[in-house]
């Protein structure tokens, strides 16, 4: 028979079937025996048993909070994807730094060394040109205005700048890199709420040429109007072409003084050609244009307010993104869950077909456009 | 599930498809409440634990290479996020029954079998655990409140089965001592 050490070993295997059965055997000899060791497992055993009617189920909202995380934690993820993508450019601060570390190996070893700190000094100095020559686009560099205005249906209405302020030359897009460009400051006139909508417009601009910004379907914008004013945007479809708006125009609305180097830089100047590369009007006329029939000034502009809230198993988040794919992020504002969107009279109704047709909304209830309310749940 | 849809879904959250994902986690999700709630020893910081756990699973799926079940791979996952979260919280004490709020006794007595238990059993319970050592903790938890075998626990623990053995005799030994002072047995 076992003593009371070894069945002290065996009560956790037995009271959890995990014995075989000639030690399964030897240890129920014991305890038959053995008072205390008797005692012991049926305290084991009422803990172990006791231990099983704990287990608690789910708090209520635990999938949907967990969801709501991973949501978040993937947008996390596809951010440093995209900073990753981008690769790495050197920065012009770091030639002092290079600069520095020249000179000290050239103090350190200075006998026999300085070819090597000469031409560290020559490759930094040609290494800042090339830097320099890369963030000012040159006129030189920049297509002719003989080359084909891209398609109307190619173009993004959110050009693409640069840290400097400048549009980048590559204002031509080409179907073959359409990897969407989203520019890392706002170029709408900035409002806190673009930083709420860190997906869509916080991404990094892109440093070549080649990474042109993706194009919209034109098809799919709607005609908006800041309230504020300063642009008005038309798909070619939605007006009887009477295109007579610019896109340095659209391009002002969105960063003034990129605007004019855009009109340089293609060697567009004649209105007409100029909304049919860019594919939209806008409300403001250049002065080249001289015959602004189309568009009237600009008339102060009501807003209609349309506010849509969560029903609470809805994201947010998903549906900014959705937002954002035909609005401009200076019409949208988020306030305690709640986002508002603000737009025109005149693109409310085109606004609320669109949420309507829109799988995460779950209702719409119209105010009247004339500055009135609607009120959207999204699922 | 099968294996075979196992794999195809956790094939698809590699490639960064979320709701391929959370199909993978979704029926686990109270196994890994429980664990974090038996290891954290409250409802809220184990559903913290739990959120850091199913994140990290998230952004770690891309490195699974079905050495081992997924379920097991994602049980470890759970049992060492959570038993470093507590590390960091440093709640190696025993809880009186008067921090443990209502919430933790609630939650505890929701279930048909917790009924017939009174709510003092179900506190001594909780400080019982809390007072285990890490190790200990880690085993009664996955073994007695979730009901991993022993080989899924050496698998989840990354320990051979005669540790995982050794270590619930131990735990309980030591959970027993702790009841017998408590007067969890004269009830």
């Amino acid at each position: 028979m076992i003593d009371c050490a070894k069945a002290r070993e065996l009560s956790g295997s037995y009271i959890d079937g995990e014995l075989n059965e000639a030690a399964c055997l030897s240890y129920e000899e014991h305890i038959s025996c053995c008072e205390s060791c008797h005692e012991e497992y049926d305290m084991l055993k009422k803990v172990s048993v006791d231990l099983s009617a704990i287990a608690t189920p789910l708090p209520e909202g635990f999938a949907r909070r967990m969801h709501t995380a991973l949501v978040n934690e993937q947008f996390k993820m596809q951010k440093e994807k995209e900073k990753k993508s981008k690769g790495f450019v050197f920065p012009l601060y770091r030639v002092g730094s290079l600069v520095a570390a020249a000179l000290v190996i050239t103090v350190i070893g200075k006998y026999g060394v300085y070819d090597t700190y000469k031409k560290v000094m020559e490759d930094a100095s040609h290494m800042t040109t090339m830097l320099h020559e890369k963030e000012t686009p040159k006129p030189a560099d920049t297509p002719a205005a003989e080359e084909p205005a891209p398609p109307q249906e190619e173009i993004n209405y959110n050009v693409t700048v640069d840290n400097s302020g400048e549009i980048t030359p590559s204002y031509e897009n080409t179907t073959d890199n359409m990897e969407e460009v989203i520019p890392e400051e706002p170029i709408a006139p900035v409002n806190d709420t673009v930083e709420e909508f860190p997906v869509e417009a916080t991404a990094d601009v892109p440093e070549t040429e080649e990474s042109a910004p993706a194009a919209e379907d034109t098809a799919a914008m709607f005609s908006l109007e800041k309230a504020d004013d300063t642009a008005k945007f038309d798909t070619g479809e939605s007006s009887g072409g009477d295109h007579t708006q610019s896109a340095p125009s659209v391009a002002r609305a969105m960063m003034p003084d990129a605007a004019e180097a855009v009109q340089e830089e293609e060697g567009i100047t004649n209105d007409t050609d100029i909304a049919e590369a860019a594919g939209y009007t806008t409300a403001d006329t250049p002065a080249a244009s001289g015959g602004g029939s189309s568009s009237a000034a600009a008339t102060e502009l009501i807003p209609a307010v349309v506010t849509i809230h969560n029903s609470g198993d809805g994201s947010m988040i998903m549906f900014k993104k959705f937002l954002l794919t035909f609005l401009d992020s200076s019409e949208i504002s988020e306030n305690n869950g709640e986002i508002t969107v603000t737009v025109t009279d005149d693109e409310y109704d085109s606004v609320i077909q669109r949420l309507r047709s829109n799988e995460y909304v779950k209702s719409v209830t119209e105010g009247t456009p004339s500055g009135g309310k609607a009120v959207i749940t999204i699922r | 599930m099968t294996e075979e849809v196992i794999k195809e879904l956790v094939v698809k959250a590699q490639k960064g498809d979320l709701p391929a994902f959370e199909q993978l986690v979704e029926q686990h999700y109270t196994k890994i409440y429980n664990i974090a709630l038996g290891i954290m020893g409250n409802p809220h910081d184990a559903e913290d634990a739990a959120q850091n756990v199913l994140i990290k699973i998230y952004r770690a799926v891309g490195d699974f290479k079905f050495q081992s079940k997924f379920s097991t791979w994602i049980y470890r996952i759970t049992a060492n996020v959570c038993t470093d979260e507590l590390r960091k919280r440093k709640r190696q004490r025993a809880i009186s029954t008067d921090e443990l709020t209502e919430d933790v006794l609630g939650a505890d007595l929701a279930t048909p079998e917790a009924h017939a238990l009174s709510r003092e059993a179900v506190s001594d319970l909780r400080c019982a655990i809390n007072s285990l050592k890490d190790e200990h903790k880690k085993v009664i938890v996955l073994r007695d409140i979730n009901g991993f075998s022993y080989e899924e626990i050496a698998g989840i623990t990354n320990c051979s089965v005669g540790t995982v053995k050794s270590r619930i005799s131990r735990a309980r030994s030591a959970l027993k001592d702790t009841l017998t002072t408590s007067g969890y047995f004269n009830r």
